[in-house]
């Protein structure tokens, strides 16, 4: 007689308990040295609830079919020369941030899940770590494959790994694994699967990649939903692993707060790179960033927090902050980007005359007062022939490692910076949330190799300048690096082209 | 700073590559859920709903004529908000105690 | 709140000043001059004068910024560390109280930028 068919929640409980067992040659804390030193007390690993009650087999079924129609696609826009049909190519700049910056936090991100799956002592977990390990692998593989095809056409792509240990702004994306690798397991996931793929990550994954769609990146869209596809389930096992973390014990419930505070701001830190590919690396815009923060994060973030508060957990400290800032802090990044594109491995301009209409209409009375003249100033020294660019080196967040283009929320003409003093040693910030991330845990942020600071100690070839520090990061000006209308992208743009400018010139298609 | 709690602030979503795949999968949404919002951006559809929102595997197999696994709309979904409780007849998201699943 | 760790844990700072060869690094900024949209890092002898920091290397890189021909030196508001600060222009970055990663601005009063935008 046919046996009755199991539940996904039967099936799933007897392919994940049983698994591990009682060890008796060593004693557990031994096997599983790094589950309690963070101060997490777990009763009872069996009350995990697996999220996804995927099985290993409906993984791999679902995966192969995901990268079976990947690929498909990938061919056919590359058998189709599908980068003809780009925007404009001012919008490789994003793609190039997103090799150099992005793809190798998804092999961080496997590193990291590789090594928290050995050592979380409930099997439950270990296999849902294990499983986005896998995924992160693929992510970082699908995304360079994807990529390739660009490398054929543009600069900026030759020499992601190189320019990942070398380039100043990819320590950002850098020091925030980094950290987060550095940390116990408890943390690593708090950090990586809640606050930055629950909370932040869809900022990048949905409205970035629907504007890659927009402009025409069919391989960027492609790869991008197929990896956001996996990300929510890593966003659901961040969420399980709260929950749970919470209901083991009260004690929990301050650390987990603590984890919650610092990634969310570090998180938040990271993604002004994203805000800024959105509202002025995309030709065509979909939605700025002030609008993806209200809706992601004001919406769908706080509608999170409203379920957490039951366990005891409040908003992250500093998201009102967070909030004010939204209408600031893309301008300041690419007014940044703009000045020092030649010590970068990608090309930046001046929004065109359709661009500053946009930005006015999505950020009003705020881009207008304090970002308008800014762009304007740069468009007549560019008209006189001097294009201005920043010659020194900037002052380095300690925490978050971007340049300090922070202004006060309240005051946005005067900068923002923090102080403290550690060991009789003098410490700079963007802003509370990273001044406050280093006095929790100033031995580990003692240590960050700040850029800046590593390139007048003599560590970077001996560069003291900001030419010098071009040509040791092996970025010229035209091929890799500078202005994008002096760029050998756009002379190639033009003749690909008939020697027909493309820039849209209205935001919609 | 206290946190609005209303509707606005208790929305679930839940967001799929607009294809001919996920079409049934999204016109069985909104046929499930009556409190459903569509927003379309380029290449993609999100769909919130406060406080609850299911995905019925008989209205998906009603609209395509044959079986369906409800796990297999992983292959065209792209994002999602909400606790989760799952079982092979329907994928439910939810806010609130209600929606855990303890 | 100390860090929690599973061992010893002590490191040297990255950036201290015996990696300087002598030299301090320190940080400075003209408020509401934006152009430069942030404070930039200069590494220095600590026997230099305050003067001629500005003078030699602060003004020319702000050069281009149409207010540069209205700075007068003598009515600069200057903070340290973002404390008001009275420096001696004539006296050495040493004497003035300025040490490894300090961090200076000024501001004349009148001087907000173009528009008044603060850049």
């Amino acid at each position: 007689m046919a046996q009755p068919k199991l539940s996904l929640k039967e099936k799933y409980q007897l392919m994940t308990r049983g698994l591990d067992w009682e060890t008796t040659y060593q004693p557990m804390d031994k096997v599983f040295p790094y589950d309690k030193y963070e101060g997490i007390k777990i009763k009872n690993w069996d009350k995990w609830e697996d999220p996804f009650r995927l099985t290993m087999e409906a993984y791999w079924k679902y995966q192969a079919e995901k990268e079976r129609k990947l690929y498909a696609i990938l061919d056919s826009f590359s058998q189709n020369n599908g980068q003809l049909n780009l925007s404009d190519a001012r919008y490789m700049t994003a793609i190039k941030l997103w090799l150099q910056g992005i793809t190798p936090l998804e092999y961080y991100a496997h590193r990291g899940f590789a090594h928290v799956g050995r050592q979380f002592r409930g099997a439950g977990a270990r296999v849902a770590c294990q499983m986005q390990a896998l995924d992160e692998l693929r992510h970082a593989q699908t995304q360079m494959h994807a990529f390739s095809h660009y490398n054929k056409h543009f600069g900026g792509f030759h020499q992601a790994n190189h320019l990942r240990d070398r380039a100043w702004y990819l320590s950002i994306p850098k020091s925030f694994f980094e950290d987060a690798m550095g940390a116990g397991p408890f943390e690593f996931v708090t950090s990586i699967s809640f606050a930055f793929e629950y909370v932040l990550t869809n900022l990048l994954f949905m409205p970035f990649v629907s504007g890659a769609a927009y402009n025409g990146d069919i391989a960027t869209t492609t790869f991008g939903f197929s990896a956001q596809s996996d990300e929510s389930r890593h966003m659901t096992l961040g969420i399980e692993v709260v929950k749970f973390v919470l209901e083991q014990h009260e004690d929990n419930v301050p650390i987990m707060q603590r984890y919650i505070d610092k990634w969310f701001w570090r998180g938040y830190r990271l993604l002004a790179l994203v805000g800024t590919m959105m509202d002025y690396m995309l030709p065509r815009k979909v939605m700025s960033w002030a609008e993806a923060w209200g809706i992601y994060w004001e919406e769908n973030g706080f509608a999170l927090f409203n379920d957490l508060s039951r366990y005891g957990i409040r908003m992250p400290k500093y998201h009102e902050v967070a909030t004010k800032e939204k209408m600031h802090i893309t301008h300041q990044a690419w007014s940044v980007f703009y000045t020092a594109c030649p010590a970068t491995g990608f090309h930046t301009w001046l929004p065109q005359p359709y661009e500053m209409d946009w930005l006015s209409d999505k950020y009003g009375e705020t881009f207008d007062r304090f970002y308008r003249p800014r762009f304007e100033l740069f468009g007549q020294m560019e008209k006189a022939g001097n294009r201005f660019f920043t010659n020194r080196l900037p002052l380095v967040c300690q925490t978050c490692q971007v340049p300090d283009f922070f202004t006060e929320v309240d005051n946005p003409m005067k900068q923002s910076v923090r102080h403290y003093q550690w060991k009789g040693m003098k410490f700079n910030f963007c802003s509370d949330g990273c001044k406050d991330i280093f006095v929790n845990e100033p031995e580990k942020f003692c240590q960050a190799y700040i850029p800046p600071q590593q390139i007048y100690q003599g560590n970077a070839g001996g560069a003291r300048t900001l030419p010098e520090y071009a040509a040791w990061l092996r970025c010229p000006m035209g091929s890799e690096a500078g202005d994008y209308y002096s760029s050998d992208d756009y002379q190639n743009w033009l003749k690909w082209h008939g020697g027909k400018d493309t820039t849209p010139s209205t935001a919609a298609a | 700073m206290s946190v609005a709690n209303d509707a606005t602030h208790n929305k679930v979503f839940i967001s799929f590559q607009n294809n001919e795949e996920a079409r049934p999968i999204i016109e069985s949404i909104l046929e499930d859920n009556p409190g459903a919002v569509v927003s379309e951006m380029p290449a993609m559809i999100k769909i919130d709903v406060p406080y609850l929102l299911v995905v019925r595997r008989s209205t998906i197999e009603e609209k395509i004529g044959r079986n369906f696994d409800l796990q297999s709309m992983h292959i065209n979904l792209i994002s999602l908000a909400g606790n989760i409780e799952e079982s092979e007849d329907e994928f439910i998201l939810a806010w609130g105690p209600s929606g855990h699943s303890a | 709140m100390g860090m929690v760790t599973i061992g010893d844990y002590d490191f040297p700072c990255a950036d201290r000043v015996e990696n300087y060869g002598g030299d301090i690094n320190i940080y400075c900024c003209w408020e509401h001059h934006l152009l430069v949209p942030a404070p930039a890092a200069y590494r220095l002898s600590p026997e230099m004068t305050l003067r001629l920091f500005i003078e030699q290397m602060f003004i020319p890189d702000h050069n281009h910024h149409p207010d540069m021909s209205h700075l007068d030196l003598g009515r600069l508001r200057w903070t340290h560390d973002s404390q008001p600060w009275d420096p001696d222009l004539d006296k050495t970055l040493t004497e003035n109280g300025v040490t490894h990663m300090s961090y200076l601005s000024f501001y004349q009063p009148g001087l907000d930028g173009v528009k008044g935008s603060g850049v």
